[in-house]
C-alpha cells in the first residue's frame, strides 16, 4: 500500500474514511466546489455498491487508489468479491420507477454522467472500476 | 451485513464505533443532515440542510415522516441548504413521494443548486417533480 491508496473493510461505517481520503487527494490536486462533490458522489455510489453486493457470504475489504496525471484524476475502486460489472446494468426509467414502485439503479447513471470516463475490468480476481475526472481549470 | 447505519453516524460524525470524532474531522465535514419544519399558507415547508447520502437517507425519511404525521397538505422541500444528494437520497424522495401519493398529495422542490441540481437533471427527477427556483415562487404557485 502506498500513500495513494487505502484499503478498509467494505462496510458503511467506513464510507467517511474512504471519502475523506479521496477528497483530500483530489483537493490537493486542485479539485474544488461542485467538481469535488461530483467526485464524492461517484465514489459513494461505487463503494456502496460494493458494501451491499460484493461479499454476500463473508466480510471483505474494499480499496481505492488515486492517481493524478496531466490534469486528470483517476480513482480505482476495487474489491475481491463476486465478479460484477456495474456498467452492464441498464439505466432506470424514472417514469416507470414511479409507476411500478421499483426504486433504484440511479447510482451507476450518476457515475456515467458525472465522471469524465469510467471503465470496469476484472483482473487478478479483483473488480476494478476506474472513475476518471478531468480538472476544469475554471472550477 | 447490516446496512442500517448506527444512529451515531447520523447525529455525529463517522466513522463510528471505532473512534470518537475529532475536532479536525468535524471541521472537514461539519453539516450532516437537518430538516426544519415551517408551515406557510397551507403548504408544509421542510427545509433540508446538509447532505442526504447513504448514511443520512434513512434519517431523512424518518424526519420527513415525522413532519408529515397528521398533516394533509402538500410538501415543499426547500433544498436551498442541501449541499449534496446521492442515489440513496433519490430513493428516499421516491419513497416520500409514494407515501404522499397514497394521500392524494404531492411533493414539490425549491432552491436546487450545484450538485443537487445536476443529480436531479441526470436522474430525470426534474421531469417527474415540479421544481421551483425559489420558495417564494413555489408558495405563490401552490
Amino acid at each position: 500500500m502506498n500513500n495513494n491508496s487505502i484499503e478498509l473493510p467494505a462496510r458503511l461505517d467506513q464510507l467517511c474514511a474512504f471519502m475523506e481520503f479521496a477528497v483530500s487527494f483530489a483537493s490537493k490536486h486542485g479539485f474544488a466546489g461542485d467538481m469535488l462533490r461530483n467526485i464524492e458522489l461517484c465514489l459513494e455510489e461505487a463503494l456502496v455498491n460494493i458494501f451491499s453486493y460484493a461479499y454476500p457470504d463473508a466480510p471483505g475489504n474494499a480499496g481505492i487508489e488515486c492517481v493524478f496525471n496531466h490534469g486528470e484524476l483517476a480513482i480505482k475502486v476495487k474489491d475481491r468479491g463476486v465478479p460484477f460489472d456495474p456498467l452492464a446494468i441498464h439505466s432506470p426509467d424514472v417514469h416507470s420507477n414511479l409507476a411500478t414502485g421499483r426504486i433504484g439503479g440511479y447510482g451507476i447513471i450518476l457515475i456515467r454522467k458525472l465522471a469524465t470516463e469510467v471503465h470496469y475490468e476484472r483482473s487478478n480476481d479483483e473488480n476494478v472500476l476506474t472513475i476518471a475526472f478531468r480538472r476544469q481549470e475554471n472550477s | 451485513m447490516n446496512l442500517d447505519p448506527p444512529k451515531a453516524v447520523i447525529k455525529e460524525f463517522g466513522p463510528v464505533g471505532e473512534r470518537e470524532p475529532t475536532a479536525d474531522k468535524i471541521k472537514k465535514r461539519e453539516t450532516i443532515m437537518e430538516v426544519t419544519k415551517n408551515s406557510q399558507g397551507g403548504v408544509l415547508v421542510a427545509a433540508v440542510k446538509g447532505r442526504v447520502d447513504t448514511v443520512t437517507a434513512s434519517d431523512f425519511e424518518k424526519r420527513i415522516a415525522e413532519i408529515m404525521e397528521g398533516e394533509n397538505s402538500p410538501l415543499l422541500l426547500d433544498c436551498g441548504g442541501l449541499e449534496y444528494i446521492s442515489s440513496a437520497g433519490l430513493r428516499s424522495i421516491l419513497v416520500i413521494s409514494k407515501e404522499l401519493k397514497t394521500k392524494g398529495l404531492a411533493v414539490y422542490f425549491s432552491g436546487l443548486q450545484g450538485n443537487v441540481k445536476d443529480v436531479f437533471n441526470i436522474s430525470g427527477f426534474n421531469t417527474i417533480f415540479k421544481i421551483f427556483a425559489t420558495n417564494d415562487d413555489a408558495l405563490k404557485a401552490l
